[in-house]
């Protein structure tokens, strides 16, 4: 169980770790070190309240009532710790040429040539609270882009190594999926693997979709043939047990009400928000913390603090009591291991602000994200519907585009068949009703005359929304330097006085090239598919859309994948990384900084579960630190030591 | 209900041949299954969002009486029984007088979320020590007490005959949990006296509490949250009162304010049959739905047929019907009465739970079809794809 | 703990307005009568429709619409005000939203409420009519349970199914329309567009250009 206090109370003693950020990263740190007898504290900026059943249908009746259903919309603002959201972008009108095409209103400050479409959440259990649950593995040959394909950050370590702790992550998130399926991909090196539980099933236009196994695609931008091959997606999510598994694993269901969630039912809302809790979340991690681990909500931390030599002493963190006028008080709360796990951006910020960790000159550099472009199609009346807007947002995908020399010529990208038909592009279904209506007006305002009525109406949308088919294609970004978070506290401070983060971003042209790419592939497979290809990423009536770009002379938009990585970049040299591969600073041995900022690169797979992988790899490495401080003065014996799958 | 009601006129009894135990288990299944239509129609008549914790109380009380069919099935099973629930004997007639219940008692109808329903569910969920001893040839008072009965003629056959002629049926049939999920406690395969005892304790604490007190044993047995035992889970509703962690069953609740609004409801007309929709078929489109609705039940209770018959995982097809079965009661609920009259008097339509041998025969090929088609190993992925 | 109904300042339903309400959003709305009762919604869309639109504007409206169906004519017959209107009306049942309307209709409306999109009511969006006409369920509700995505949907009904199972007159339910709208080739103007940015509403995004419109620059 949790044990929640106040921010007076957190600040009365010392503890043996603080982790700033209470999402999946320093959830599962917190569980772990506090499972080997450690005294944690885990200061989180944001609300709780969702960890109890009526706090969380509150949740669910904001996310319903909500015009705007974007990942974030299942939560209120909060001007304490404000968070980015994708609403916070607009475009601009006739832009001059080489002048950015949108505006940043909300809580990042943006710069760059190119928007960071990205969000994230400071709320009891992170951005994971909206995520959609896609956990696959990185590919070996992601970890080694430089060497390999000559472009991007290699690792400092091999994908082997990270296996054992990916079988940990995949425990630790509950996590369904075909491990034949992976091995076959080589992500899973170990022949014996298995999931905890059976792959979620796919969806039956996934199977439509898989008739074209074996059709040959050309890449013409990398040059290359590519043999179509669907897999399905591992997912944190519940499906039915694997009796195969080796260890013990019972699957978890909602917190905060007994007996919910134990199978995903189909609700096909993970983004923003799973109405029962099939979907894994930090939450469950929280509710099996020892009583070694304390939690203190709205606890904002604002610098950490410097020590004795290169050691940090703690945390300076401010509270608040009403989200809406953040008037504050200032406390101090001191531990011999600080970690910060507060999301990319917020742990760059943190470092950023406390003037630490900046032998490198990275922190905050080499800003990474999956730029996503959307193509969508209406597959042939005369096959009948596919089934949209039903099961988890994607169950399949075509990988052969992630790996293989192409990656020298463009981006390599990860195709997902998407189950929601058209609702990230155009805002489907809802938005079908409105213009098959003819509602809203002409540009000038006044009453449409074409539309659609009561049988019409009806029998249209069934074959206008039921035969919606998207690929939303995340194209890998590499490390640039030039893509960072900086703050200038002159200039730009939130309501609370910390700084806010402001984005330097653009898209390279190795990337840029892997969305063209990208569309060139989704064109080729509608055509396979004998599909009515929509996509259209044309600036209209002189407004282009969001990420909007030319490239070979075609128009081309990519959204963010709520991807935020590299910010603390993981190295062996301390010169040009800001983490080591224990992702423990380089200029503190007592300072770490987790999660997806100490990625590398991020191939094309979605991060949280190598992130995840790092933490419980981190965890291990924390717990021989703080032993090795004790020794022999107070030697601790744990608990109970969890033992790795 | 043949067999319940048969034993409850033959009056008191401790079951004391294998062929007598496996008559009382499947009278407990189709005791569990009588109170189904009942919890369903007080939760599925409640306003769309209104008395939320009225709802998920009885939703998981609703969900514990399908895990206590489930384990009766697994106990009946186990002693080498055949459960049968896809057949029109299984279903009760509503209102139906509950089996093991004094003769005074009303019979048990089916009522919208409403004061008198809390009261009937009540009334079903009696703690033993709330009910007055049974006389000898007078029949059983509560369920408890009931499954007691079982629990000690079970014994008396195991220590007369021994363990292996007893649980004589194979493990194949028995239900997991990999099958049956978001219930508190868990299904479990009964295979042995010792997990015949546990399962029959499970049913019985979950009702009516632990050792006199108001909790379940869901902590001790599953190690999961502790929960109201249901007969206290409803008295909260009932009064409007949450109990305090030291409230004991004699007393009313002691903790905070519930909200319940009982205005929130759809009030029904519960003892309204096909029958009587069909007088108005040229004006409402009820009795198609309330047709249809029963006619979807029968698949219910079939595929839970081949769940409990060696193929469990046939539950992967049972839990999507009983998902629809929720949408189309609630379209139920939300529709006037076709009855102008009773329209007039503001009362709605429901589903009448009428549930025939023609219901069964209408869907006997889909069930059959879809068995066929799912993929339903067990241990195995679950397949859905090829069913309709 | 218990308010009844009228003690709250709420109207008791009143069958018969209700009745009649839903009687004539059959054949705006494609739904039988049944369907309709059937979200639960039908006092909160009405009430929703007359304050949105204006106590007698809307009874000018809704008397223009009954006289319409009296008369066997369809929506082509109203005027584009009230078409407006009747479209609004519409999307309220299909998604539990008051849409954004054609900035033209709302001035001819003359009301104070701002023309945005909002949502009725949480339980409101969960009852949208949207989702049955693919036999889907709304995101975020009414799950179907687990594995029963991978499950073939059923085809739509053609037009003549519905209507005549609605029992609706055969009249053209379009407008600016000359024929039915085939299947195989729907005009892009009844089809959502790019969303440019994920602040527009539902009820205001563009329509899309002609399917394969050129992506080429010409910049």
């Amino acid at each position: 169980m949790t044990e929640t206090i106040s921010a007076e109370g957190a600040a009365r003693r010392r503890y043996d770790a603080i982790i700033v950020g209470a999402g999946w990263a320093g959830s599962a740190l917190a569980k772990r070190l506090g499972a080997q007898g450690w005294h944690v504290l885990v200061l989180e900026a944001g609300n709780g309240g969702t960890e109890t059943w009526p706090g969380y249908l509150d949740s669910l009746s904001t996310y319903y009532a909500a015009v705007a259903k974007v990942p974030n919309s299942a939560y209120r603002r909060n001007k304490a710790a404000p968070y980015p959201d994708v609403l916070d972008l607009a475009p601009v009108r006739d832009p001059e040429p080489g002048r950015p095409e949108f505006t940043a209103n909300g809580y990042f400050v943006q710069n760059g040539r190119l928007p960071y479409g990205t969000d994230y959440l400071r709320e009891l259990g992170g951005a994971a609270m909206h995520w959609l649950g896609a956990v696959p593995r990185m590919l070996p040959d992601d970890f080694a882009t430089g060497t390999v394909y000559g472009y991007g950050r290699d690792w400092p370590f091999t994908a082997e190594e990270l296996q054992p702790w990916y079988a940990e992550a995949e425990r630790e998130l509950g996590v369904a999926g075909n491990a034949e399926e992976q091995k076959d991909l080589g992500v899973v090196t170990d022949s014996a693997y298995q999931y905890p539980m059976h792959h979620i099933p796919q969806s039956y236009l996934d199977e439509r979709c898989r008739t074209l196994d074996g059709t040959t695609v050309n890449d013409s931008v990398a040059d290359e043939d590519y043999a179509l091959k669907m897999y399905g997606l591992p997912q944190a999510r519940n499906s039915t047990p694997n009796p195969a598994y080796p260890a013990p694993y019972r699957i978890q269901g909602a917190v905060g009400i007994p007996n919910y969630g134990e199978r995903c039912v189909g609700n096909a809302s993970c983004v923003p928000i799973c109405p029962v809790q099939a979907k894994s979340h930090p939450l469950r991690l929280q509710a099996a913390w020892p009583g070694t681990v304390t939690l203190a909500t709205r606890c904002v931390v604002t610098r950490v603090r410097k020590g004795r030599d290169a050691y940090v002493s703690g945390v300076e963190y401010r509270t608040y009591t009403d989200p809406a006028s953040p008037v504050s008080r200032s406390y101090v709360a001191e531990a011999d291991v600080v970690i910060l796990a507060a999301h990319a951006i917020e742990n760059a910020r943190l470092l950023l602000f406390s003037e630490l960790a900046t032998g490198s000159g990275q922190v905050g550099r080499n800003l990474m994200d999956h730029p996503t472009i959307l193509n969508w199609a209406l597959t042939p009346e005369a096959k009948g519907p596919i089934g949209p807007f039903r099961g988890p947002g994607h169950t399949s995908g075509w990988e052969v585009f992630r790996s293989g020399f192409g990656r020298s010529e463009r981006a390599p990208f990860r195709i997902e068949i998407g189950n929601w038909g058209w609702g990230w592009a155009t805002g489907a279904p809802l938005s079908n009703v409105a213009t098959a209506l003819g509602l809203g007006g002409t540009p000038d305002g006044s009453v449409r005359d074409k539309g659609v009525y009561g049988p019409e109406l009806r029998r249209l949308l069934g074959s206008s929304i039921g035969r919606q088919l998207q690929l939303q294609i995340a194209v890998e970004q590499s490390a640039d330097e030039n893509n960072r978070v900086t703050i200038d506290p002159a200039r730009y401070r939130d309501a609370m006085g910390n700084p806010r983060p402001i984005l330097t971003y653009d898209l390279d042209e190795h990337v840029r090239k892997g969305l063209y790419a990208a569309r060139l592939v989704a064109r080729q497979i509608f055509g396979f598919l004998e599909a009515t290809d929509y996509t259209d990423h044309a600036p209209r009536d002189g407004v282009p859309p969001l990420g909007h770009f030319v490239h070979s002379g075609t128009h081309l938009a990519y959204s963010g994948a709520g991807h935020g990585a590299g910010t603390h970049i993981m190295g062996d040299d301390e010169t040009t990384s800001v983490v080591d591969r224990d992702q423990r600073t380089h200029d503190h041995p007592n300072l770490y900084a987790v999660g997806c900022g100490s990625m590398p690169s991020v191939g094309t797979s979605n991060p949280t579960l190598t992130m995840m992988a790092l933490a419980l790899r981190s965890a291990a490495e924390i717990h021989k630190d703080l032993t090795a401080a004790r020794r022999p003065a107070r030697l601790r014996t744990p608990q109970h030591e969890e033992v790795p799958a | 209900m043949i067999t319940a009601l048969a034993l409850h006129a033959k009056g008191f009894g401790i079951p004391t041949t294998v062929k007598e135990l496996r008559e009382y288990l499947q009278a407990a299944l189709e005791v569990e299954h009588l109170t189904l239509p009942v919890y369903m129609t007080g939760l599925y008549s409640i306003r769309p969002g209104t008395n939320r914790t009225a709802h998920f109380a009885i939703r998981s009380v609703l969900m514990e009486e399908m895990l206590h069919m489930t384990l009766a099935a697994n106990l009946l099973n186990a002693v080498g029984g055949t459960p049968r629930v896809g057949r029109k004997e299984f279903v009760a007639e509503y209102p139906a007088r509950l089996p093991f219940s004094s003769p005074q008692l009303p019979a048990i109808g089916l009522q919208h979320f409403s004061p008198a329903a809390l009261k009937t569910f009540l009334l079903i969920e009696r703690p033993r020590k709330m009910a007055p001893n049974p006389k000898p040839g007078e029949g059983w008072t509560s369920i408890g007490q009931f499954y007691d009965s079982i629990r000690q003629g079970l014994e008396h056959l195991v220590a007369q005959h021994g363990a292996a002629a007893i649980f004589t049926g194979r493990p194949e049939r028995q239900v997991g949990p990999e099958d049956f999920y978001n219930s508190g406690g868990e299904v479990f395969a009964v295979h042995d006296l010792k997990s015949a005892q546990l399962a029959i304790r499970v049913i019985s604490d979950q009702g009516e509490g632990t050792d006199g007190t108001i909790w379940d044993s869901d902590d001790l047995i599953f190690g999961e949250a502790r929960q109201l035992a249901h007969y206290f889970r409803f008295n909260e509703i009932y009064t409007g009162r949450s109990y305090g962690p030291h409230d004991t069953p004699d007393a009313p609740p002691s903790g905070p304010l519930l909200d319940v609004t009982w205005d929130d409801a759809y009030p029904i007309h519960g003892d309204s049959k096909v029958a009587d929709y069909k007088k108005y078929e040229q004006t409402s489109a009820v009795y198609g739905h309330a047709v249809a609705f029963n006619t979807r039940y029968a698949a219910l209770l079939s595929y839970l047929q081949s769940a409990f018959d060696g193929w469990p995982r046939a539950m992967a097809l049972a839990v999507p019907t009983m998902l629809e079965l929720r949408d189309r009661s609630e379209q139920l609920y939300r529709n006037p009465h076709p009855d102008p009259t009773l329209a007039a008097e503001g009362l709605f339509a429901s589903p009448t739970f009428e549930v025939e041998q023609p219901q069964f025969e209408a869907v006997r090929d889909t069930v059959d079809e879809n068995l066929r088609l799912a993929g339903l190993e067990a241990g195995e992925p679950i397949d859905l794809s090829l069913t309709s | 703990m218990t308010v009844p109904a009228a003690a709250k300042g709420e109207p008791a339903d009143v069958p018969d307005e209700l009745a009649e309400f839903v009687r004539y959003c059959v054949p705006l709305t494609g739904f039988a009568a049944f369907d309709l009762h059937a979200t639960g919604m039908a006092r909160l869309y009405l009430d929703t429709a007359r304050h949105q639109v204006g106590e007698k504007r809307f009874t000018t409206f809704w008397t223009a619409w009954k006289q319409a169906v009296a008369q066997h004519k369809g929506p082509q017959d109203l005027s584009p005000v009230h078409q407006e209107v009747a479209r609004a009306l519409i999307y309220l049942w299909y998604t539990g939203a008051w849409p954004r309307l054609a900035p033209a209709a709302h001035a001819a409306l003359r009301r104070e409420v701002a023309n945005a999109e909002s949502v009725a009511s949480p339980s409101a969006y969960v009852e949208g009519l949207v989702w049955r006409t693919f036999h889907g369920h709304p995101a975020g509700a009414k799950p179907p349970g687990f594995g029963t995505w991978a499950v073939q949907p059923p085809a739509p009904q053609s037009v003549e199914q519905l209507r005549t199972g609605l029992g609706l007159a055969d009249v053209p339910y379009r407008t600016g329309l000359t024929d039915e709208v085939s299947p195989d080739e729907i005009p892009g103007r009844l089809l959502p567009g790019p969303r440019i940015s994920r602040h527009i509403p539902p009820s205001a995004v563009p329509t899309a250009d002609a399917a394969g419109t050129p992506e080429e620059s010409t910049a």
